[in-house]
């Protein structure tokens, strides 16, 4: 407890310097920003700020960065409410009862429960971060390569699970992305595999060309079919202090949000949006009178707002006490800190405890910046949320050709990155969802040096993955997922076949 | 030259590859079965349109920048995007881009630094 107490103090130490405070509060504006404007996510300003981070210190890096990610839940959740438009996919839930409250006239009750809700959720995770995250590390440490892979397969496997859609589809999603992800140097022999003899294949697929492809370049393609008609924006806020009856019926929703936000944040393949989801769904579970949700139920904007808050705070967890990105935006987290030479895993928070430390008090600095943005400038992005997609898109195609360019100096990332937008439009055309494939390559490189490793060790015997308790454990966690999700399908399956 | 795959036990480059492949095929084909044996919805419709400009835009800066320079490449990209959305007329679709050229200069060259060639050389 008192090593906590120090710790957080020297966090805070870091946090709170005048340049720190600065890049983060870039970080919250630019995040709330890309969150209000609905077509833009996180994923591609991250991988378009990565070359404004090179000039600064990793520190500092990270904590804008992070502030990008969870900002973008706050600003995700204004459009939601006022145009039943999620900002982000994080806020789709978020629309139902947000939407329906500004309509009733409630919508500063709406972004405030909202705002609180997640202001509550990102500072009860940092303290989780930091009381979970030392201990988390030590368990880490007794980590072998066997374990690695199993915790991998879990996190694979629980994307195929909480992607929604066809289970089989997003089981070969995920194994391209794995496929994609041997493409380049092996690290072993440094034979060029897949490289289709091109140079610049040679050090793999890029993760930034990737990502502007399938979520930035196919995300514009789509949305310019879909132009037609925009909701009208609710433009009278109303009062922002909301009731204390409110509070105090939105209160235990944020609990239950923040909860479940955690939970799914630190599984990998989670995140976000599933918890948003699954929040929300738990909400209506517990209600006394369900019927409510979709006309303006308060619980139905605090729960999901406080989790989608919590999980892109808790998906830090397995990424700097594991190594292992949880998401494609981690992986991006872990390239921005192997760029100043940092390699996250078990033993940064002794190596590195100022920055460690400081990215988590900057959560909490950043969450209460976040709420004086959000609720008295909210008139600041009502105005942006006017501005006309005509003119945003060229701006979002310019910057991203750009952004990917300027990573490695390379025309060729930009063309890969035109391929993959043209491969994420067909992807979504077919129902397939992009962000497994993401995780596959973001895991795959990894995955297949610790499957190496673990064989040679056990010379050959594939068993060792059973012998070894900490990967038993994942693998029947993974195992049991897989069934649950292919069970109910395979009886639905077997009652149509019976029909005919 | 075919990547030797080794053995279990001293895998070599081609080893993890072939099993990741094996696995895409085999449930490649499961997934052709089910479209077969299920009656399933049609795709959604394409639209070629923004499809093509969007993508050509990216191209172009590739294609572009060594010779024309910065300024040029930029202004062509977001021309081709701009009009990807049919929703701009090409004059508006013209100053827009102008102003997106001043605004990248701005912030890529002068403020970041990049060493990016502003004109075409000559």
């Amino acid at each position: 407890m008192h090593d906590l107490i120090s710790n957080l103090a020297m966090g805070f130490g870091v946090a709170l310097s005048l340049q720190n405070i600065g890049l983060c509060f870039i970080g919250c504006v630019l995040g709330t920003a890309i969150g209000v404007l609905p077509g833009i996510g996180p994923l591609p300003t991250v991988a378009m700020l990565l070359p404004f981070t090179f000039a600064l210190d990793p520190t500092g890096a990270l904590i804008m960065l992070a502030g990008v990610f969870y900002g973008a839940q706050y600003g995700g959740s204004t459009t939601a409410i006022l145009a039943r438009l999620p900002g982000e996919t994080s806020s789709v839930v978020t629309c139902l009862d947000g939407y329906a409250m500004a309509l009733k006239g409630q919508a500063g009750t709406a972004l405030a429960i909202a705002a609180i809700g997640s202001v509550f959720a990102g500072i009860a995770t940092t303290l989780l971060i930091a009381a979970a995250g030392p201990p988390l590390a030590d368990v880490a440490l007794l980590f072998q390569s066997a374990d690695y892979v199993a915790v991998m397969l879990l996190g694979l496997v629980s994307a195929v699970v909480m992607a929604h859609g066809s289970v089989l589809k997003a089981l070969l999603m995920i194994l391209l992305g794995l496929l994609l992800g041997t493409v380049g140097t092996d690290v072993a022999s440094g034979d060029y595999r897949l490289t289709m003899g091109l140079d610049m294949l040679a050090d793999g697929l890029g993760f930034v060309p990737i990502s502007m492809g399938l979520f930035g370049l196919a995300e514009i393609m789509v949305n310019l079919e879909t132009m037609a008609g925009r909701t009208a924006i609710a433009k009278k806020v109303g009062s922002l202090w909301p009731s204390r009856a409110v509070l105090r019926q939105a209160f235990p929703a944020m609990l239950r949000g923040t909860a479940i936000g955690a939970a799914f944040g630190i599984l990998p393949g989670g995140g976000p949006t599933i918890a948003a989801f699954s929040a929300y769904s738990v909400e209506k579970k517990v209600a006394r009178d369900p019927s409510r949700f979709g006309q303006g139920a308060v619980e139905g904007v605090a729960a999901p707002e406080a989790a989608n808050n919590a999980a892109t705070q808790s998906c830090f967890i397995p990424m700097l006490c594991l190594g292992i990105p949880p998401n494609a935006l981690m992986a991006l987290m872990v390239g921005a800190m192997m760029v100043h030479g940092i390699q996250p895993g078990p033993s940064i928070i002794t190596k590195q405890p100022e920055l460690f430390w400081g990215m988590i008090a900057s959560m909490a600095v950043g969450n209460i910046i976040l709420v004086i943005l959000n609720l008295p400038l909210i008139g600041i992005w009502v105005k942006l949320l006017q501005v006309p997609y005509a003119y945003l898109f060229p701006a979002i195609i310019v910057f991203c050709a750009v952004g990917t360019y300027t990573v490695d100096s390379s025309t060729g990332d930009v063309v890969l990155m035109a391929i993959f937008g043209v491969l994420g439009y067909v992807f979504r055309k077919l129902d397939c969802e992009p962000a497994p494939l993401m995780l596959g390559l973001v895991l795959g490189p990894l995955l297949e040096e610790n499957f190496r490793r673990a064989m040679v060790l056990s010379d050959g015997n594939a068993m060792v993955f059973l012998q070894r308790p900490i990967s038993l454990g994942f693998l029947i966690v993974a195992a049991l997922l897989l069934a649950a999700v292919l069970l109910p399908s395979i009886r639905r399956g077997r009652q149509e076949a019976f029909r005919e | 030259m075919p990547l030797e795959s080794g053995t279990a036990g001293a895998m070599e480059a081609g080893y993890y590859p072939r099993l990741v492949c094996a696995l895409v095929v085999a449930l490649g084909c499961l997934t052709v079965l089910s479209g077969v044996l299920q009656k399933g919805e049609l795709p959604e419709t394409w639209h070629w349109w923004p499809l093509v400009m969007v993508s050509a835009s990216a191209v172009a800066f590739a294609a572009l920048l060594d010779m024309a320079g910065f300024a040029i490449t930029l202004f062509v990209v977001a021309l081709l995007a701009s009009l990807a959305g049919r929703l701009l007329n090409i004059w508006r679709a013209a100053v827009l881009a102008g102003v997106l050229v001043m605004l990248n200069i701005a912030l890529f060259i002068y403020a970041l630094g990049l060493p990016l060639r502003l004109w075409p050389r000559i």
